[in-house]
């Protein structure tokens, strides 16, 4: 322990409690719990949580992504090399997401409703 | 230190490294993006016994030299983009604080910076912001990895003696 | 080893770590994003704009919006005496009347729709609409002999332009109402008005006809998100849709029968009419509604298609490049959804029970 060691501990630590302060920031919003799977930037899917069949299934062009969606969501089964989302486990609460890297794939929940309209045309 | 010596324990660390990058890489945490760094301690160990330019190269060559023997291009983008982060902070503060800062304490620092940098490529290459909410067991998994990296670098560069 | 290519190697890496750095910038999002509500038009107004400007600035953008829509209002209204098409409508028959550019553009537009439509669209219609208007607020159904007077009077081919600033209706008596189309011109001239006003991104709701541009703006994400515009579904109350189209650019305008219309004597006649045959739509359908990257057309092909019934228009739409259509119609077991091919995957439904059919119709 030198000088100044305590005070470079302490920035780390804002910067921890900073990272901590982003995870309900990144799942913002009213309504009801979404499961959001995104590819390369471009929404795939969206639907709230409670409507979704317990299976979902991804094909995309660089593989297979299959989501589990009882009791949290995970992903069950990839055909990426190093299985990482799988290793991802479950995640149960808005801002938590799974990435499959090699897929480009992102699951993430949010509390922004699916339903949400920017307009209605009539 | 006479340059032959300097130029053969670069190489010596660089190897290093990349063997015990290879090592790790067999035995995943159980989180993704979690890494025990062991190879960092080579660069670190580079940092403190031979100066920032040989710490850089440790590190660029053996994040190049993985990478042609069968890493992918993704992890290949991630490593650079902790990498453009972590050593930069970690040079910086051995640097300016050459005698205040202990090593694991700049060690726990470049691990911060590395996984914050990693995540900033993952965010650019998926298109979102969201995966920054891995950030938190990432960086308690840094706190703990990074300190043990920081005292073994230590513990090799007063070995090595240069 | 040297030590000059050591400095090169800490160099690459400094610039590495700016690229990422940019990186990182990027996903924080200078855009402010500003919306505002108001009544032009006849109808409740909703603009959001996106820029990367101060809110201040926005607002001021949007405040001009808002009064671009009040000068077209101006000119397109058919209560108001003073307005342009009523100062064409007084002289019908018998003189040319000097109007503005815009009033030139909607007409020439109309003209053009009202062509493709071979007049199941037509500008000219005023007799028609005036008729049942006064008509079926007393209660009761024109005659025979009064439709096809005015019927008679409904000719888009009797209406002429000379560019850049005259019109003439060469029918006595006839009217043009621009109800299929003047709120179309009106989101299409907004939008090219944002555009100009570096407005990246926008929604432009004009009671119930959308048109949006730059897909809409998130806080924080590199990528725009398309904007979600629902389709209203003809039994539920105003806001609930049949169905969502997901579209970062273009316009959504709809036609429906359950929008506007007048019981007599047991029976529902809508807003919409059949210009040739001079009667209020009967059909099937229930709404159409347009998506194309021309809201002035989208407007008047959705009253057009309205009056063609689903089939020919299908077959019309084959002609069009770059629009499309959604076809909401009544069965015996409930409402049914036809939609183009090219809505394949961004049109879903909203109700369970709605079931969405794609008719390729290139």
């Amino acid at each position: 322990m030198k000088r100044y060691d305590p005070a470079l501990y302490a920035i780390l630590a804002l910067i921890f409690a900073l990272s901590c302060a982003y995870v309900p920031l990144a799942g913002r919003g009213g309504g009801e719990m979404t499961i959001e799977v995104v590819r390369d930037g471009k929404t795939e899917f969206r639907a709230p949580l409670g409507d979704v069949p317990e299976m979902l299934e991804f094909r995309g062009p660089e593989g297979y992504n299959a989501i589990s969606s009882v009791e949290g969501v995970r992903m069950v089964s990839a055909d990426c090399p190093g299985g990482d989302c799988i290793r991802a486990g479950t995640i149960k609460n808005a801002g938590e997401s799974i990435i499959c890297l090699p897929h480009r794939l992102t699951v993430k929940l949010t509390k922004e409703s699916a339903s949400e309209m920017d307009a209605v045309s009539y | 230190m006479n340059r032959t010596r300097r130029l053969v324990t670069a190489a010596l660390l660089t190897s290093s490294a990349l063997v015990a990058g290879l090592a790790e890489s067999r035995f995943p945490l159980p989180f993704p993006g979690m890494r025990l760094g062991i190879a960092n301690v080579f660069s670190l160990a580079a940092l403190v016994s031979l100066g920032p330019a040989e710490a850089a190269v440790v590190s660029l060559g053996r994040l190049v030299m993985a990478f042609s023997l069968g890493g992918n291009a993704i992890a290949f983008a991630c490593s650079a983009g902790g990498l453009a982060l972590s050593l930069p902070v970690m040079t910086a503060l051995y640097k300016i604080f050459p005698k205040s800062l202990s090593v694991p304490a700049i060690s726990v620092a470049g691990a911060y910076a590395f996984n914050i940098g990693q995540l900033a490529a993952i965010a650019a290459i998926m298109r979102t912001h969201t995966v920054f909410a891995y950030l938190p067991p990432l960086l308690l998994a840094a706190a703990a990895t990074g300190y043990a990296v920081g005292r073994t670098a230590e513990w090799i560069a007063d070995r090595v003696k240069l | 080893m040297k030590k000059s290519s050591l400095r090169h190697f800490f160099l690459i890496f400094c610039s590495l770590a700016g690229i990422v750095g940019i990186f990182s910038i990027r996903m924080i999002d200078p855009l402010k994003t500003v919306s505002r509500d108001g009544i032009s038009m006849d109808t409740v107004v909703r603009m959001t704009a996106s820029a990367a400007k101060t809110e201040s600035e926005l607002d001021e953008i949007l405040e001009g919006a808002f009064g671009l829509l009040e000068e077209m209002e101006k000119k397109f209204s058919t209560h108001d005496p003073n307005s342009e098409i009523s100062a064409v409508n007084a002289a019908s028959g018998a003189e040319w009347v000097k109007i503005s550019y815009d009033t030139y553009a909607v007409l020439a537009s109309s003209i053009n729709a009202a062509r493709l439509a071979d007049g199941a669209f037509d500008p000219t219609v005023g007799a028609v609409t005036l008729l049942w208007q006064k008509k079926l607020a007393e209660g009761k159904i024109p005659e025979d002999g009064e439709i096809s007077e005015a019927v008679r009077k409904t000719d888009f081919g009797k209406l002429s332009l000379s560019a850049p600033d005259g019109a003439f209706l060469d029918i006595s008596g006839g009217a043009i109402d621009l109800g299929g189309v003047a709120k179309g011109y009106a989101s299409a001239a907004v939008r090219d008005y944002l555009r100009k006003n570096d407005v990246t991104s926008a929604l432009i709701d004009l009671g119930g006809n959308v048109a949006v541009m730059g897909g809409r703006a998130e806080r924080g994400e590199a990528k725009r998100a398309p904007w979600r515009v629902g389709i209203q579904h003809p039994a539920k109350p105003r806001g609930a849709p049949i169905c969502v189209l997901e579209i970062s650019e273009g316009a959504v305008i709809t036609a429906g029968v359950y929008e506007r219309f007048r019981e007599v004597q047991g029976r529902r006649y809508t807003h919409i009419f059949d210009p040739r045959a001079g009667r209020p739509v009967d059909g099937e359908l229930e709404s159409v509604t347009v998506v194309s990257n021309d809201p002035t057309q989208a407007d008047a092909l959705s009253t057009a298609f309205m009056v063609m019934g689903r089939d020919a228009s299908l077959r019309l739409l084959s002609v069009i490049p770059g629009t499309d259509a959604v076809f909401v119609s009544r069965g015996a077991d409930g409402y049914s959804v036809t939609a183009t091919a090219g809505l394949e995957g961004t049109l879903k439904p909203s109700a369970d029970e709605v079931l969405v059919e794609f008719a390729d119709v290139r």
